[in-house]
């Protein structure tokens, strides 16, 4: 499973089947595990199911000569380029390789957008305050000379 | 040393520290250190006092009139800094309240550590264990008889502390502390003293006027560090080896902007470092601090100083650490190198 929770666009891309293969395992994954995700995946799927129900209620047909035309254009057979033959001769060569490069990518992309996008900021003078607070039971050991709740921006102890 | 070393050195020490100072019976200089460390709770007293805590990079001084009640009611009215002119804090064991008289309020801080007579002990047996109480013969210090006191480590054979002692009273009216090559890293003194029969109880009066804000509480620790360490809510790991003297003397798990932190304080009776330890991604802000790039065991690491506290920071695959206290970097080096081992 993955270790943070997707977001609404990654939800949204999962719901189109438009993630790359690894990734949408681990939202699969995820959403099988977290219930508080499969209830925004499930939010979504009916927002969109509102939306395609709406839009098909607003449907109208399209004017038979658009409609023909398309059917021509699409029907009529179309050679592969030279360069799409040579990438089929070399697909598994290539793919194989190719999907594991971004797999890894997503992976490793991942989890240092994760940690930078979660990190919380903490103060050193933080440390410093809990420190001073803990020392005062050492023998001879006095306030610093500038009180910090005094001198801080906000006045208060910072924890 | 771990903290069952300092039951052993307890029990060498043959009474046995009770819970309590006052029934501890210490002799010759011992008993003099531990009758200054008593005595703010039996005499009263009224002065004129300066502090100043010098670092590589700032230092920071103060002076300010004290008015103390024994046992344990204090009041610090600053002059000096600008900044803090006016404003004064009041402590009755382990409250504090500071009065902001720029923002008309008083700020209240519980600090459990000040009323934490079992790491009050330990942290005495400590020093008792680590260094060598070496007297001085007496000096006139404003106009008082007092009893100098060097406190040399029995490791580094430095002086680490100097206490001038109110002969009559027992009250330090000086401190010095020095850094391993000698140079001074702070000293509070009184430029003048006095032992009123009668402080009266208005002197320790709050503001009316003024808003109480309460601050987090600070300090609530356990002597029982491994605890605390165990009560982390994360595989927490703990140096293997500590600086010569050095024992866990408490613990404590806080919560930093939400994030639970492991701090265990060790201490050598007067030098005092604090790991703390998380496991929740969080990045350090040192503005303000200036920074040196370093490494711990192949790791990159951050060591900078605020005034005379060193900080030494750093991150292995799982956890977030920072070292703080009284130590050098080479020291927090080495005991952040021990942590990975």
């Amino acid at each position: 499973m993955i270790e943070r929770h997707p977001t609404s666009e990654q939800l949204l891309e999962y719901l189109h089947r438009e993630l790359p293969a690894p990734q949408d395992a681990a939202v699969h994954a995820h959403l099988a595990e977290c219930a508080s995700c499969a209830q925004a995946y499930e939010a979504e799927a009916s927002l969109s199911d509102l939306l395609r129900a709406h839009a098909r209620s607003q449907e109208r047909e399209l004017p038979h000569r658009v409609v023909m035309a398309i059917r021509s254009a699409t029907d009529r057979p179309v050679p592969p380029p030279f360069w799409e033959s040579f990438r089929n001769a070399l697909r598994p060569m290539i793919a194989v390789p190719a999907t594991a490069a971004i797999a890894a990518a997503l992976y490793f992309g991942f989890s240092a957008w994760h940690s930078a996008a979660d990190a919380t900021t903490i103060n050193a003078a933080e440390y410093v305050n809990n420190h001073a607070a803990l020392t005062a039971s050492s023998p001879f050991s006095e306030d610093p000379p500038v009180p910090a709740v005094l001198t801080s921006e906000s006045g208060n102890a910072t924890r | 040393m771990q903290r069952g070393s300092i039951t052993v050195i307890v029990a060498a020490l043959a009474v046995g520290l009770p819970s309590t100072t006052s029934s501890y019976a210490p002799s010759g200089v011992d008993a003099l250190l531990f009758a200054a460390i008593s005595a703010p709770s039996k005499i009263s007293y009224t002065g004129a006092c300066e502090t100043v805590r010098i670092g590589n990079h700032a230092s920071e001084a103060s002076v300010y009139r004290i008015e103390h009640r024994a046992p344990d009611l204090t009041r610090r009215t600053y002059s000096a800094p600008q900044a803090l002119a006016g404003d004064a804090v009041i402590s009755k064991g382990d409250l504090s309240f500071s009065i902001d008289t720029r923002r008309r309020r008083v700020v209240e801080t519980r600090n459990g550590a000040l009323d934490d007579r079992i790491a009050v002990n330990d942290n005495y047996t400590l020093l008792l264990a680590n260094y060598t109480a070496v007297p001085k013969p007496d000096e006139t210090f404003i106009s008082r008889r007092v009893a100098v006191v060097n406190l040399i480590n029995k490791y580094t054979h430095e002086p680490t502390m100097l206490v001038r002692i109110d002969r009559e009273t027992k009250i330090v009216l000086n401190k010095q502390e020095f850094a391993h090559n000698g140079s001074l890293i702070s000293e509070a003194r009184f430029e003048e003293v006095r032992f009123p029969s009668v402080i009266p109880a208005q002197d320790f009066e709050l503001p009316k006027q003024f808003a109480i804000v309460r601050s987090p509480t600070l300090g609530e620790p356990t002597a029982d560090t491994d605890r605390a360490v165990r009560s982390a809510g994360f595989a927490a790991r703990v140096p293997q080896r500590l600086p010569e003297g050095f024992a866990p003397v408490e613990g404590d798990v806080i919560a930093l902007k939400s994030v639970p932190t492991l701090h265990v304080l060790y201490s050598d009776g007067i030098r005092s470092v604090s790991l703390f330890e998380n496991a929740k991604a969080s990045t350090l802000d040192m503005t303000g601090l200036q920074t040196q790039g370093t490494s711990v065991s192949g790791r990159h690491a951050e060591y900078a100083e605020d005034r005379a506290t060193a900080l030494l920071a750093w991150s292995d695959a799982n956890l977030h650490y920072a070292l703080v206290g009284e130590l050098g970097m080479d020291e927090l080096r080495g005991m952040a190198a021990a942590i990975e081992k």
